[in-house]
């Protein structure tokens, strides 16, 4: 835990041979792409449409919004296939949901209308492992919950940072550079982040001690 | 170890064990920090719910995505036509930025450039002004800037320059310095049979000259044609003589037609500029208007 990181426990080498194996392939469902065969972009979407809708929904907690904010980032990326420059596609497909999640929070900030709503969706299960316990189960439903609601709470510039950092693995200059602040006050905004979701947990810190 | 109370940790700094989780201090903090964990139970808590957050935050499951998001041919081809309409625009914006810009710059530095030689040239002529001789004393000095030539007296440009007389010899010289209004002096005006322009040049400082001549009907004076003094001083004050039908008029206001020169010019600057400001930000205006009024 070198930088406050949560370590995944995957075995390193198989996580970077799968990586590799998936970049190979979006690279090559690209240059298909980009030769005008559509089914290849859509390859592309399936294969990262989860991932961008959970990144989305996490800094804009309204389903429909951020179902609208990944449908925009799949036309954009369409449309500025062209631009792509190599490198990670999941990187490339995340930076243009995050911008677009991050113009409408700055478009909600200049006109704000509503909160976004009671964070009581029960679609935010976690998936059941087949050989979880039905008590274990329930209780990493309980927690993950919890904390998605908790995340929605906090102010958003906070939630961004942790979200990108925790959950989605970005470093600090890369956050920095998404954001467009610097990198000092993303280190910021993550360490007054989790001390703000601390004070949001507290009523349930029962579930996240042992 | 005999850790303080909770009580005592309303004083310590959460931020410092923040910090020291996410590996943001240095090796002072990181002491200070440590040490405040193996002195307050609160503390070490605090550093231990966060990791446990932070564990169970990259844990944090996918939620379930509301619809597909693959695209359909019909998106594709309104995509593929806004692609092709896009690079135009793209090409334009940065054309129109350019020359917005340039336009901008342009006027800018213009009027810049026009009011600093406004200024320089106002200092100028009031310096001149001190230093000038004051003509209506009839100076000599007023001739010995004509060369010969410089005056055709009976419509010969003769070798007698009207140099000779001083402006108050002259029955139309007018000379002026600077603010200073010198009047023509109409002395002995039958004495001096001029027919053609009359022209009493007092050169005084290496300004540029500019002359407006402007015809006099020779009532008092048989002069037939212009009667013209110019005083450059400074930089190009104009000075303008002679009026009709009366020479022993007194010029113009001084330094008027070079004022309202540079103000043409700064007007034309400052027009140039506004045009260069408006291309580069109307485009903007107009989209935020746009979105206001669809939002």
């Amino acid at each position: 835990m070198a930088d406050g990181r949560a370590v995944t426990e995957a075995p390193a080498g198989d996580a970077s041979r799968a990586d590799a194996l998936g970049q190979g392939v979006d690279l090559a469902l690209v240059e298909e792409a980009l030769r005008g065969r559509l089914e290849a972009f859509n390859q592309l979407v399936t294969r990262h449409q989860d991932h961008l809708f959970a990144l989305v929904y996490r800094l804009v907690p309204d389903r429909d919004q951020a179902a609208d904010v990944v449908q925009e980032a799949f036309f954009s990326a369409y449309r500025n296939l062209a631009s792509f420059r190599g490198g990670s596609v999941r990187g490339w497909l995340g930076r243009i949901a995050v911008n677009g999640a991050l113009d409408l929070q700055r478009a909600r900030r200049r006109r704000p209308s509503q909160p976004y709503p009671e964070f009581e969706d029960e679609t935010w299960q976690p998936p059941a492992e087949d050989d979880e316990e039905p008590e274990t189960r329930a209780l990493t439903a309980e927690r993950s919950k919890v904390l998605a609601r908790a995340l929605a709470e906090l102010p958003f510039e906070q939630r961004n940072c942790i979200v990108l950092f925790d959950v989605e693995g970005y470093d600090y200059a890369e956050i920095a550079a998404i954001m467009r602040v610097e990198v000092g006050t993303v280190k910021s905004r993550i360490h007054r982040g989790r001390l703000a979701l601390r004070q949001a947990l507290a009523p349930d810190r029962e579930l996240f001690r042992g | 170890m005999d850790r303080t109370a909770p009580a005592t940790h309303s004083g310590h700094d959460e931020l410092l064990i923040a910090r020291l989780y996410g590996d943001d201090v240095d090796d002072a903090e990181r002491a200070r920090a440590l040490d405040l964990m193996a002195d307050c139970r609160e503390c070490a808590g605090l550093f231990a719910d966060l990791g446990a957050i932070a564990v169970v935050t990259a844990a944090l499951p996918a939620p379930t995505r509301p619809r597909d998001f693959t695209l359909t041919e019909k998106d594709a081809v309104r995509l593929r036509h806004q692609r092709r309409a896009r690079r135009p625009a793209i090409l334009g914006a940065g054309l129109r930025r350019s020359f917005g810009g340039s336009l901008a710059a342009l006027g800018l530095a213009g009027a810049l450039m026009t009011g600093a030689v406004s200024l320089l040239g106002g200092a100028g002529s009031a310096v001149t002004t001190l230093a000038a001789p004051d003509y209506r004393a009839g100076a000599p000095e007023v001739a010995n800037g004509a060369s010969q030539g410089d005056l055709a007296v009976d419509g010969t440009a003769s070798a007698s320059p009207v140099a000779v007389m001083g402006p108050r010899e002259t029955s139309a010289g007018v000379g002026t310095t600077g603010g200073k209004e010198a009047t023509a002096q109409p002395s002995a005006p039958a004495a001096l049979p001029v027919s053609s322009s009359q022209l009493a040049l007092a050169t005084q400082g290496s300004g540029s000259t500019e002359a407006a001549a402007q015809p006099s009907a020779p009532a008092a004076l048989p002069v037939s044609s212009s009667q013209l003094a110019v005083a450059p001083q400074g930089s190009g004050s104009l000075y303008s003589g002679g009026s009709t039908g009366n020479v022993t008029d007194s010029p113009n206001e001084p330094s008027r037609g070079g004022a309202d020169a540079r103000l043409v010019w700064l007007l034309g600057f400052g027009t140039l500029f506004g045009i260069g400001v408006a291309i580069l930000i109307l485009p903007w205006a107009l989209r935020r208007r746009g979105r206001g009024t669809r939002l």
